[in-house]
């Protein structure tokens, strides 16, 4: 039935537009909807369906066509109806993204950066890879999928005894094959790493996720043995922080705390237990919690602190 | 321009025309094209819209008034909402509800809030109310008031008096007051603390106060739930009160490898680098400087410099005071009895 006031053909297109913001959709399912819609009740042919594509490509939607990678759905990648970015605001943006807060997880800084991203190219601007170039210059990354699938990855790999083979870029730009055992994933001084395990080294390493370029399972059972090994000659530290509670201490977030518990002699004070094989991280994160602490034990690790304070020290003395 | 490809409805008017990428249909491709010029500007002039019609290859000419209000009820058909307003002796139309705007998904709208919270109290990473203005120009106005509003910040809780409570800390630390709080700590007793708050931090569903505790110096985080009472007191914050640029030096390793930091600037001189860094938190920035141990020395300005070496010497001092035997005794004897937090 022809519905008066109003041009039919114009809402198709706009509610096509609409569906095709939310999900990728198949001729069927656009016929669907326009079935279910009751300004329309009435499902359209193909070519009709390629005339309102080819109208909303002229208008500057940019929209792919049904194809086996995209299970044979169209596919809308931008539109001009959103929104312009000024460059005040292009810039505001990149300012977020590089944005350090106290106790900030790796998946917050993922998320953080995958929203301004979808922020980018959500937006009508007609130099949007140009934006796009800028944001990864700025926040120093090549490709922000290849990181969230290297993440993806290591999450699960992080769950299970497995050794993985890394081509890892050391800096500068020297390109090595190392093999690993993963244990955690951790956000760190600007950068999101990957605590794992490795023959050539004692205790753990930390490595930069964004210098990994490929992973793989490999089956070495010996490889296997000797690292988890290795995992678990772990340390115990013992540290008194002096006038603080739990809630002052953000690096329990990412050093392996064991036990902890209010100093039995003044209470103001908390004792706690970290379990490593990597003194030297944790060794920064206490100096970089901003907490007066005593070693308790062991003493090798009291003296390795009080050799590093006194030629820090001795910068300033002169 | 519209060739001999293009053909003409029994009225006469264009219908469709064959363009780069095809055959299209004109008449939609003209609504659509209003709603692009609608969508460029938060007011556009009539005058603005015809010209824009004029100047169309496909299009060139204006639309009648009865033309343009029935595009609009179309338009308006399809979900969206246009005002038309008066300014100026002319009359505007502004795209007050826009379904094609970004819509923030729960996950995003956590990690939205934790921003507004950072912004709130560390302007020296952006300005909070250009922050909101700019959620706005990408999304809708619900969107932004699911994000800024009350409820949501206190983690879908609804708790309008933490929601107050965590407002009036905010006004404290922007106007840099020192504040006495009555906290309850988790043995359960109840502490009276002198602080310089610094940062609303939102994090696991808590927030937490940053602050600095004027009786220890240290920094400090407290579950502002937990904060039972606040008074401010009448002297004024000496941890934020001056943005302040830092020079200092990076040697060896450390050097070679460093990653230049938001608000910083870098000058690399081989095996060394001089850092310049603006900060409103010098206490962190010392403190992450302290880890660097000897490969990094602060240059200036020179209170920064005589912080960062009295630091060190309290913190040496500490850790070179005897260890009590009693203490080493009780750890090596300690049988675990608490949970450990979730992390």
């Amino acid at each position: 039935m022809k519905k008066s006031g109003f041009n039919q053909t114009a809402y198709r297109i706009i509610k096509l537009l609409e569906w095709l913001n939310h999900q990728p959709l198949s001729l069927e399912q656009i016929n669907q909807r326009f079935l279910d819609d009751p300004m329309i009740s009435k499902s359209l042919s193909q070519d009709t369906i390629g005339l309102y594509m080819n109208t909303l490509r002229a208008i500057g939607c940019e929209i792919d066509r049904p194809k086996p990678s995209n299970q044979f759905c169209y596919t809308l990648i931008s539109h001009p109806f959103s929104y312009v970015l000024k460059e005040e605001e292009i810039q505001f943006l990149f300012q977020l993204a590089q944005c350090i807060d106290e106790s900030v997880t790796y998946q917050d800084v993922l998320g953080r950066l995958r929203l301004i991203l979808n922020l980018i190219d959500h937006a009508s601007n007609p130099n949007r890879q140009d934006i796009r170039d800028r944001f990864f210059e700025v926040t120093r990354l090549k490709d922000l999928d290849q990181l969230e699938q290297m993440i993806d990855s290591l999450e699960y790999y992080c769950s299970k005894p497995v050794v993985l083979e890394v081509v890892y870029t050391s800096p500068p730009n020297r390109k090595n094959t190392r093999q690993l055992l993963p244990e955690k994933l951790l956000y760190w001084n600007d950068s999101i790493y990957l605590q794992a395990y490795m023959s050539e080294y004692e205790g753990c390493v930390l490595l930069r996720v964004d210098r990994m370029e490929q992973i793989k399972e490999i089956t070495n059972s010996d490889i296997l043995e000797n690292l988890t090994l290795k995992r678990l000659q772990q340390e115990e530290i013992w540290i008194r922080f002096i006038n603080c509670n739990l809630d002052d201490l953000p690096l329990m977030n990412y050093v392996n705390v064991t036990d902890y518990c209010t100093d039995p002699f003044d209470e103001k004070h908390l004792l706690v237990k970290f379990q490593t094989s990597n003194l030297f991280f944790l060794k920064q994160a206490l100096l970089e919690s901003g907490q007066l602490f005593q070693v308790i034990s062991p003493q090798s690790f009291q003296q390795d602190l009080r050799a590093f304070l006194q030629e820090t020290q001795g910068l300033y003395t002169a | 321009m519209p060739n001999s490809d293009s053909f003409y409805n029994p009225n006469g008017e264009l219908n469709h025309w064959i363009s780069g990428s095809g055959k299209i249909h004109i008449s939609a491709f003209r609504i659509l094209f209003l709603l692009k010029i609608l969508n460029q500007s938060d007011m556009v002039f009539v005058t603005t819209i015809n010209n824009h019609l004029i100047n169309h290859p496909l299009i060139g000419r204006a639309f009648v008034s009865e033309t343009l209000q029935k595009h609009l009820y179309t338009i308006q058909l399809s979900g969206w909402k246009i005002g038309r307003h008066y300014k100026d002796a002319q009359w505007y139309y502004q795209v007050e509800f826009n379904p094609l705007k970004y819509q923030f998904s729960l996950i995003e709208q956590q990690l939205l809030l934790k921003l507004l919270f950072l912004l709130r109290s560390r302007p020296i990473y952006g300005d909070v109310d250009r922050f909101l203005r700019l959620l706005k120009t990408m999304s809708s106005a619900e969107e932004l008031q699911k994000i800024s509003s009350g409820s949501l910040a206190v983690a879908s809780r609804n708790d309008s008096a933490l929601h107050q409570k965590i407002q009036h800390l905010e006004s404290f630390i922007l106007d840099n007051q020192v504040l006495e709080i009555t906290f309850q700590h988790p043995n359960g007793q109840t502490q009276t603390h002198l602080i310089e708050p610094l940062q609303v931090h939102f994090d696991n569903h808590k927030a937490l106060l940053v602050s600095i505790n004027t009786e220890t110096n240290k920094k400090c985080r407290y579950d502002i739930e937990r904060i039972e009472t606040f008074r401010q007191l009448p002297s004024r914050s000496r941890t934020r009160v001056i943005m302040t640029t830092v020079h200092f030096k990076l040697t060896g390793r450390l050097a070679r490898g460093y990653r230049r930091y938001p608000n910083e600037q870098i000058q690399d001189k081989g095996d060394t680098v001089l850092v310049t860094h603006t900060t409103d938190d010098i206490e962190t920035l010392l403190l992450r400087l302290l880890k660097y141990g000897a490969s990094c020395e602060v240059l200036s300005p020179r209170w920064a410099r005589e912080l960062m070496a009295k630091n060190l010497q309290q913190l040496a001092h500490v850790l070179e005071a005897p260890v009590d035997a009693q203490l080493t005794n009780f750890v090596s004897n300690r049988v675990q009895t608490t949970e450990i937090p979730h992390k």
